[in-house]
């Protein structure tokens, strides 16, 4: 295609398109929960294959996320101490989930070891 | 115990697989824990099969099942399990072949769409560009600028009737002027966005890798409402 667009036209458009653009801190608050996942209710990620929704067979599972609030996640209170962690900060220390509560036979080598739950 | 290579095992494996689908095709040989024929405990096992996959296709295509018509569609999702049961043990793929058994444009773009949707859903996640990232561009490098697609970004030309069908289908407003879909996941929800057509050509070009210059030269483009609809949906993951 030969045909293009000035540079003036372009600007003006990225200027109108600024103008039309949705704010978007308001979508932005919700993380996917580590370790706080009741059975059966996650919304995804229980283990290889079972990668979805509703897969988790323990409570708790710690490879297993919901979707929520990030003040949520971190302030998560559950029992026998255990606290959920977000994806983001599991993801920086290079983990994939949380070493706890999970089913036998799972592969704990990329799950972060976290304290054992006291119930 | 037996090896899983056991060519005898496989030809058991093969007809009970094949039975699995074909209706009244019994399986030589099956027997329960007592030794009694299991052609009973099959055919329950069959029905729940078919079923489940009955199901599963009734999910995806939720719009088209509600076209259609409940007995229709299940006839139709029948068939395509018989005929084409499942290659891969990931139920969220399967389907992609459906909507070429229906005859009518409208409904197999209907039917395209949803299964596109469901694969957005599970595309790569990543986070989108925003707005501010192309005003931050200087004016003289927009020319030749290219807009890198975002993983779950796909464009989907379809008949007008099939975008006002789904549309209708999910309760938002009505988009006479639209002539494909660009369905985007920027976070964890599957957004669906009608674009008319001058902003589809434009959105077909950059998809492609053409530089913003030449992909925005289509005539009647607004070019401003249609940056903002590809930034909005979080269609576009960088900038380069």
């Amino acid at each position: 295609m030969s045909k293009t667009l000035t540079i003036a036209a372009l600007a003006g458009a990225v200027a109108a398109a600024s103008a039309l653009a949705a704010p978007t801190a308001a979508q932005a608050a919700n993380v996917k929960c580590f370790g706080v996942s009741l059975a059966g209710d996650n919304d995804c990620a229980a283990g290889p294959g079972t990668t979805c929704a509703g897969t988790s067979t323990i409570d708790y599972q710690g490879n297993a996320w919901t979707v929520m609030p990030e003040e949520e996640c971190l302030n998560a209170k559950l029992p026998g101490g255990r606290t959920g962690a977000t994806m983001a900060s599991l993801k920086a220390e290079g983990f994939e989930g949380l070493d706890r509560d999970l089913p036998e036979g799972t592969d704990a080598a990329k799950l972060k070891p976290v304290p054992e739950p006291t119930a | 115990m037996p090896s899983r290579r056991d060519p005898a095992d496989l030809a058991d494996q093969a007809a009970f697989i094949g039975a699995l689908t074909a209706p009244r095709v019994p399986v030589e040989g099956l027997h329960n824990g007592r030794g009694r024929p299991a052609a009973d405990r099959f055919a329950v096992y069959r029905n729940n099969v078919a079923h489940s996959l009955v199901e599963a296709l009734g999910t995806t295509f939720a719009a088209t099942k509600a076209t259609l018509g409940e007995d229709q569609f299940r006839a139709l999702a029948l068939t395509h399990v018989r005929e084409e049961p499942p290659s891969s043990p990931v139920l969220f793929t399967y389907g992609a072949t459906l909507p070429n058994r229906l005859a009518d444009p409208v409904l197999r773009d209907l039917a395209l769409l949803e299964h596109a949707r469901v694969q957005a859903f599970h595309a790569a996640d990543a986070e989108p560009a925003g707005m501010e990232a192309l005003s931050a561009v200087a004016p003289e490098e927009l020319p030749a600028l290219t807009l890198c697609p975002h993983p779950a970004a796909k464009l989907i030309p379809m008949e007008p009737a099939a975008i006002a069908r789904f549309q209708a289908h999910v309760g938002a407003a009505e988009a006479p002027d639209a002539t494909a879909c660009l369905i985007s996941r920027p976070r964890f929800d599957v957004l669906v966005t009608p674009l008319d057509a001058p902003t589809a050509t434009m959105t077909a070009g950059l998809f492609d890798g053409a530089p913003l210059g030449e992909a925005a030269a289509v005539d009647g483009l607004d070019l401003g409402a249609a940056l903002a609809a590809l930034f909005n949906a979080g269609a576009i993951k960088a900038l380069g």
